[in-house]
């Protein structure tokens, strides 16, 4: 019986070893503890995991499509652009920039009014809606890094 | 009792004053001021943003009924009421500025331009104005029909464009 609690107790995994070179001399410790502490630990991080991975999958479809969505609004903003006198008036910038200071308030109303306003905001909010979804992405997959290394030690 | 003894001046709370600056005023308030203070900060930018939105569509409905109305002058035909709905909103036109196609011109003084909507539009030519074409300041006389142009003017209340700066633009 003695012989079989021995073997029972004997250090197997390197923390146990490591720790029964600490304690050399002393008596063991109760190494039952440990394990149950890693079983448990490992369980809350499988759970963390499983609970992460459907996140994960949801934040890079939404990412992509956020992705997609700005790339049309961009094209779309381009296309409105080049069709509206703006650039033409924004242009003048590099050519008579003398003149353009000479007539500021004439040519910042000019060229507000011509902006294509619906155009820019639609590209503006896909932007920042791109850009809140990435950070969430990016969040979700550093969450699970941490969690995946934890379980792994 | 110690301090009056050593002579020692009892030494004095720091003041937000006395270590400068707004960040150390700001960091000095709580929450709720900074939350109020921020709020306050973007109502007013809202407000201007507004404000300038309201000025801006006003130009361009002032200039768009002025040209309704005053159309028989500048361009013929019969009283714009017999003939012209009244335009919704997005299709107001820009009032400080227009660019476009030379349709007709009367030599010194007045051009009739399609802008890229392909509306006529006239344009006033005073003796202010500058008319450039390439890196050359070009005289009135020079414009011709079929020339692209960039106007930039202000609105007068006969549904012109009083022309200030006038850039022909080379297609070649």
């Amino acid at each position: 019986m003695d012989k079989a609690i021995s073997s029972a107790n004997m250090p197997h995994s390197p923390l146990e070893l490591s720790i029964s070179r600490q304690l050399k001399g002393e008596p063991m410790p109760e190494f039952s503890g440990y394990l149950l502490e890693k079983i448990n630990l490992r369980l809350k991080c499988e759970r963390q995991l499983k609970t992460l991975k459907p996140k994960l999958w949801l934040a890079s479809f939404v990412m992509l499509s956020s992705l997609a969505l700005l790339t049309f609004a961009v094209i779309f903003l381009a296309k409105d652009f080049s069709q509206s006198p703006s650039y033409r008036f924004l242009d003048l910038v590099f050519t008579d920039f003398g003149v353009i200071v000479a007539n500021w308030q004439d040519y910042i109303y000019s060229v507000l009014e011509s902006l294509p306003l619906g155009a820019l905001a639609l590209t503006l909010s896909a932007g920042l809606a791109s850009m809140l979804i990435t950070d969430f992405g990016v969040h979700q997959w550093s969450s699970f890094r941490k969690i995946s290394s934890a379980a792994r030690h | 009792m110690d301090n009056l003894e050593n002579n020692n001046p009892t030494p004095q709370a720091e003041t937000p004053a006395s270590t400068g600056g707004l960040s150390s005023l700001a960091s000095g308030h709580s929450r709720l001021f900074k939350f109020l203070a921020l709020s306050l900060i973007e109502l007013i930018v809202l407000i201007g943003v507004f404000a300038l939105g309201i000025n801006i569509g006003l130009h361009k409905a002032r200039f768009t009924y002025a040209w309704i109305n005053q159309y028989p002058k500048n361009f013929g035909g019969p009283q714009p009421a017999q003939f012209m709905p009244v335009p919704p909103g997005n299709v107001f036109f820009n009032s400080h500025g227009v660019s476009g196609q030379i349709l007709s011109t009367n030599g010194t003084s007045s051009l009739i331009i399609k802008d890229s909507d392909n509306n006529e539009k006239t344009v006033l030519i005073g003796t202010g104005a500058v008319i450039r074409e390439n890196f050359e300041t070009i005289q009135p006389q020079s414009l011709k029909a079929g020339q692209e142009i960039v106007v930039i003017g202000e609105p007068n209340q006969q549904g012109q464009i009083q022309a200030r700066f006038v850039r022909v633009i080379d297609n070649n």
